[in-house]
């Protein structure tokens, strides 16, 4: 199936909340 | 503080996400699923609807994770985390996403990951068709927060809020979409 995501500004902000080490420190590897 | 917690579980991590960003002293202690840690007598004792996560304090037993999210925010007077005042007169703020879970009624974390094939950069794909139709329903109001972030940083406020993190940790589960 093809993926398509066409949020630009949902996308600019999930970044913005990936950017925080807590984010970073909660990750799953892989 | 001792938070029970297992990683594959988004609700879960939003609570980790905010103990963390308080810096208060949480102990985590990891609930093996697989192996029914969760069933057991003695998590059972901690709370009986079995889930993760959950949080103990002293006396006080807290599960659901807004719920835990708000409590750490508190105890940790992180106002700006969960703020205590109303928005300010006249200031067009979106209530109804600062509510802890805007999106859990359609297309649950637990709805979509138990089906997850793989795990990519944080983001998890969905393949079945019956989940892909799940997705699909939530793009309507994925639509509606897109425009609602245009022009703005944050979901609610100036700054990172509990609403952020909760919507972020349902999000990592919704990268795929049907066509």
């Amino acid at each position: 199936m093809t993926a398509r995501w066409d949020y630009p500004n949902l996308s600019k902000w999930f970044e913005r909340v990936k950017a925080f080490p807590a984010w970073k420190a909660t990750a799953l590897p892989g | 503080v001792k938070l029970y917690v297992n990683p594959m579980s988004s609700n879960a991590r939003r609570a980790l996400i905010v103990a963390k960003l308080t810096g208060l002293p949480v102990e985590i202690q990891v609930v093996d699923l697989a192996k029914g840690e969760h069933m057991r007598p003695s998590f059972l004792a901690l709370n009986p609807n079995h889930k993760v996560p959950t949080l103990v304090d002293g006396d006080l037993h807290l599960w659901e994770s807004g719920a835990i999210c708000q409590y750490l925010a508190a105890k940790a007077g992180r106002t700006d985390l969960w703020p205590t005042e109303p928005p300010a007169s006249g200031r067009r703020e979106p209530v109804d996403v600062v509510e802890p879970h805007p999106v859990g009624a359609r297309p649950s974390a637990r709805s979509t990951s138990s089906g997850c094939s793989r795990r990519c950069s944080g983001w998890v794909r969905v393949t079945r068709p019956s989940q892909l139709a799940k997705l699909k329903e939530w793009a309507p109001e994925a639509a509606t927060l897109d425009a609602h972030l245009a022009g703005r940083e944050w979901v609610a406020l100036d700054h990172l809020t509990l609403a952020d993190i909760q919507l972020a940790c349902t999000l990592t589960y919704m990268r795929s979409w049907p066509a």
